[in-house]
């Protein structure tokens, strides 16, 4: 009788130990019981892995009977009565296949990813929210007005998520809720706004202050402003200059003593704030390319555009049609929460985008009452007030895990670096994307009426290459960017006291960076310095990326005046490097002087035996890169850790060979030249790649062996993620990817604008955001391949290769 | 009604249960089935088996609908589990859970 009670005391412990990890979970494990639920929990996605055949749902303010038909690549063709109905489906879809990732992303722009993944996030709300992008996103919502095209548009494609939430069955709950235990939120026009500022953040990569600053400190002012320069010594602009020479003089003064207002200011800053996102420049990079008719083998215009970005599953990118007839005929890519196509083609216009890299955030060295906790600030000889805003962040339950007090002057957010209080004014967060715009573009006819229709956009500003019908080809690096007053540069801490630092005004169209239909029949753009200096004197950014990619996509274009769509997909991955073209022969020349290390003889016969292509099989670019770094870390022993200049201060310095940079301070009884560091590199590269990899002759040294590029779930969760993925490609190629390998070409797209457009593209990732779903990933090998699949783009839903149809209806 | 046939009982009825209420009918349906059908004799492993036929059935009901081993993979991935591991977990958990519910719930057998 007592066994049988203490069993039974045993069992009801035991009971409520699994009904407690049903219900509750144990960290790290998700609640087990809706989780294991074979029927609503994760087997159920399984079941909606696949559209149904047929489906219908309601949306509150339809005008009508809308026919949404999914292809056979499970792209949504959208077939609305009004261009409103067509966002209100596009939302609608987009939740259906991107629930979780348009929620996270619009958590990440509003700061309040905490309250999804808890307190691990505190940071990066911290800094978003510090940025001022909360309160930004909230003043722009405030500011749209009650009636208008862009409030219309952003209620409208909110109306169709919610409508999706209220509809969405309990087996079609994202995985990633589920893991979470938690359920996604209501969409708003707020949000969408949250997801504009977040690609303003993830655009915004030209901001040299700090570490200019910092250079600054350890070599002087002089220094580090050449480190840093205003113009790309190596010249490949978007607008052509006939004539003009490609290569601007920068000297590079020897390094100076440091500057002790720099050093002062650094000396008890914490390290390098956390903003812009540390990337490697020189791997990350979007083109376009277009090519006028005279130039193609079949006479119709063409062009081709990649935008590289993070590569993430589920892809940034979703990929829709929409119809309205009589009114819009739009096929590309959309950002879940946006509700437009950012990149394609109508029946007449094909377009893409490249970023500017132009610099949009200034920063003014404030003086305030009190550095412990500043209440008013100087200006114009007297006091403002300080903006006090308390953010507080949220944990999964509601509880507070942070609390900030964010200061703000007439410029935008306060930010305290060591003993200095700086304010910033960034142009992201002044501007809502302007969706209307894109709206209106995407009813262009010509390439003319195209860019007329992108002229108030604003941010982040983008080279919008776009072709037509009629042969016409044109470029506008179009966007916002701010008039400086006195030397007009950006790229200095300025002095907060007085209003007379502040921003003038806004470049003017004419201004900005353009070329319509030039005689050169062609034009590319690659993140380059879009002007030479030549011909547009206003500071535009700084410390710009050398134009490897335009120099090799430029030089191809050149090359071909018979293009073809085909030729236009091969070079979006073509291996060729025109940055080992330019600094091979530097390493190669500098080996030739030391005949007698047989080392650095076998490594330059390597190098020279290699061909500069970035192919899977290739060893020499191993070896290339790992002189280039060997190189990089010689040249800039001056500077401290995570202080890098661009490539651009590199280029300059090879044309003076005797530079005090290339001496190394480890040898003071020495003095070296650029040979002697050169040679050096090379073989400190050489022996590099022999301790990691082996002999040359062991396979080690195979591109595709060392070379790997990781496409992450974006809550970065291995078994949702597609790692190690070996691709053709390296720094600075036209398809480039990091070693570290997170970013590349987000989507590429060929467009043929003859008598019918045709479209050929893919991205890295899938449709579906469901990891059950063979539209997860199922594009990924076509990417890796370099290969474009067919876009369909029908004029009726009957001419649709189907495989699934969904009706949605007016709410009653 | 013998040890068998109860079982394939108890496991249509977790099955029918769990599509209409979820897993918290596993263990209410165990704690029903050894108060209202008591038998003395194997109840706790008659339910345990039952339940886990139950979700099992369930399970292969999704499998057909749609590509469960993707989720088997990706999902006991999440878990770190291999690729077994989450049909495993998924037949065990409700298992336990009728298996406890019943014995704890079993009525004293006569004296």
């Amino acid at each position: 009788m007592r066994r049988q009670g203490l069993g039974r005391a045993g069992a009801l412990l035991a009971l409520a130990g699994l009904v407690w990890m049903g219900a509750r979970g144990m960290a790290p494990l998700p609640p087990l019981g809706p989780l294991l639920d074979p029927v609503r929990g994760v087997w159920a996605l399984a079941a909606s892995a696949e559209f149904p055949a047929e489906a219908s749902s309601r949306i509150p303010g339809l005008a009508g009977t809308v026919r949404v038909v999914y292809d056979d690549r499970a792209v949504p063709h959208v077939f609305a009565a009004t261009e409103l109905d067509a966002l209100r489906a596009l939302g609608f879809v987009t939740a259906r296949d991107r629930l979780f990732q348009l929620d996270l992303q619009a958590r990440a722009g509003g700061g309040t990813l905490t309250e999804l993944l808890g307190a691990r996030a505190l940071d990066q709300d911290r800094e978003t929210r510090g940025l001022g992008m909360t309160r930004a996103a909230e003043r722009l919502a405030a500011a749209l007005p009650d009636t208008g095209e862009a409030r219309a548009s952003l209620e409208a494609y909110a109306a169709g998520v919610n409508a999706y939430l209220d509809a969405m069955p309990a087996g079609e709950l994202p995985l990633e809720y589920r893991l979470l235990g938690r359920r996604p939120e209501r969409w708003s026009p707020l949000r969408t706004i949250h997801v504009v500022l977040r690609m303003g953040y993830t655009l915004t990569q030209n901001v040299t202050e700090l570490e200019r600053l910092r250079a600054a400190a350890f070599v002087g002012s002089a220094a580090a402003g050449a480190l840093f320069p205003w113009h790309s010594p190596l010249q490949q602009p978007i607008q052509p200059s006939h004539g003009a020479p490609g290569r601007v003089p920068l000297v590079l003064p020897p390094p100076g003593p440091p500057d002790s207002l720099a050093l002062a200011a650094i000396a008890i800053a914490p390290a390098a704030p956390g903003f812009p996102p540390r990337i490697e420049r020189d791997v990350r990079g979007s083109n376009n390319w277009a090519v006028a008719p005279a130039r193609t083998r079949a006479g119709a215009a063409l062009l081709a555009g990649d935008p590289h970005l993070d590569l993430t599953l589920p892809s940034i990118w979703y990929e829709a049609h929409l119809r309205v007839p009589g009114v819009l005929d739009v096929y590309g890519i959309t950002v879940p929460g946006l509700p437009a196509i950012l990149m394609g083609f109508n029946r007449d216009v094909a377009w893409s985008f490249t970023n500017v890299e132009a610099d949009l955030m200034d920063w003014w060295a404030e003086q305030v009452d009190d550095v412990a906790r500043p209440r008013r600030y100087r200006l114009d000889g007297g006091w403002m007030a300080v903006e006090e805003r308390v953010e507080r962040y949220r944990g999964p339950r509601g509880e507070i895990v942070g609390v900030d007090t964010l200061r703000f002057t007439h410029r935008g957010p306060m930010r305290r670096v060591g003993a200095r209080w700086l304010s910033t004014r960034w142009t992201t967060l002044e501007s809502a994307g302007e969706t209307g715009a894109f709206h209106r573009a995407a009813r262009a006819r010509t390439a003319r009426e195209w860019h007329e229709a992108m002229t108030p956009y604003r941010s982040p500003p983008q080279t919008m290459l776009v072709a037509d019908r009629a042969g016409t080809i044109a470029i506008r690096s179009t966007g916002r960017f701010p008039i400086r007053p006195g030397d007009g540069r950006g790229d200095r801490i300025r002095d907060g006291t007085t209003r007379a630092s502040d921003w003038t005004g806004d470049w003017s169209v004419a201004e900005l960076p353009q070329s319509t239909a030039p005689p050169q029949g062609f034009l590319a753009s690659a993140n380059q310095e879009p002007q030479h200096p030549r011909d547009q004197p206003r500071y535009l950014g700084g410390n710009w990326i050398p134009p490897w990619r335009a120099l090799r996509i430029n030089a191809l274009l050149r090359a071909d005046s018979l293009t073809t769509p085909a030729t236009m997909r091969r070079w979006q991955t073509d291996p060729g490097s025109a940055r080992a073209d330019f600094y091979a022969p530097y390493l190669l020349r500098a080996a030739s002087v030391r005949p007698a290390d047989t080392a650095l003889a076998h490594a330059a016969r390597l190098l020279a035996a290699w061909d500069r292509r970035y192919t899977r099989n290739t060893e020499g670019a191993v070896l290339f890169e790992a002189a280039m770094a060997a190189a990089s870390s010689g040249v800039w022993d001056e500077l401290p850790p995570g202080v890098r200049p661009g490539g651009g201060a590199f280029v300059a310095l090879l044309d003076d060979p005797t530079s005090a940079w290339w001496d190394v301070r480890a040898t003071p009884g020495a003095v070296e030249g650029r040979d002697d560091v050169l040679a050096d590199a090379l073989a400190q590269g050489y022996a590099a790649v022999l301790r990691a990899h082996g002999a040359p002759e062991s396979g080690g040294w195979r591109w595709s062996a060392v070379h790997r590029i990781h496409i992450w779930h974006l809550l970065r969760v291995p078994s949702l993620s597609k790692l190690d993925v070996d691709v053709a490609g390296g720094p600075s190629t036209i398809s480039p990817s990091s070693a570290g390998g997170g970013e590349g070409a987000s989507w590429r797209m060929v467009v043929e604008l003859g008598r019918e457009v045709r479209g050929w593209g893919t991205y890295p990732g899938g449709q579906s955001g469901n990891p059950a779903s063979r539209r997860y990933d199922d594009r990924i090998p076509m990417w890796q391949r370099g290969e474009l699949a067919e876009l369909r783009f029908p004029r009726d839903a009957e001419s649709v290769p189907t495989s699934s149809v969904l009706m949605l209806s007016p709410a009653p | 009604m013998s040890w068998a046939l109860r079982t394939v009982a108890f496991a249509a009825l977790t099955a029918a249960g769990t599509a209409a209420a979820g897993w918290w009918a596993v263990p209410a349906l165990a704690v029903l089935w050894v108060r209202t059908a008591p038998c003395y004799r194997g109840s706790a492993p008659s339910c345990a088996l039952g339940a886990a036929l139950g979700w099992a059935i369930l399970v292969g009901w999704a499998a057909a609908e749609g590509p469960a081993g993707l989720v088997a993979e990706r999902v006991g991935g999440v878990l770190q589990l291999p690729v077994w591991g989450l049909p495993l977990v998924t037949v065990l958990f409700p298992a336990f859970l009728a298996g406890a519910a019943a014995r704890g719930a079993q009525p004293a057998p006569p004296r």
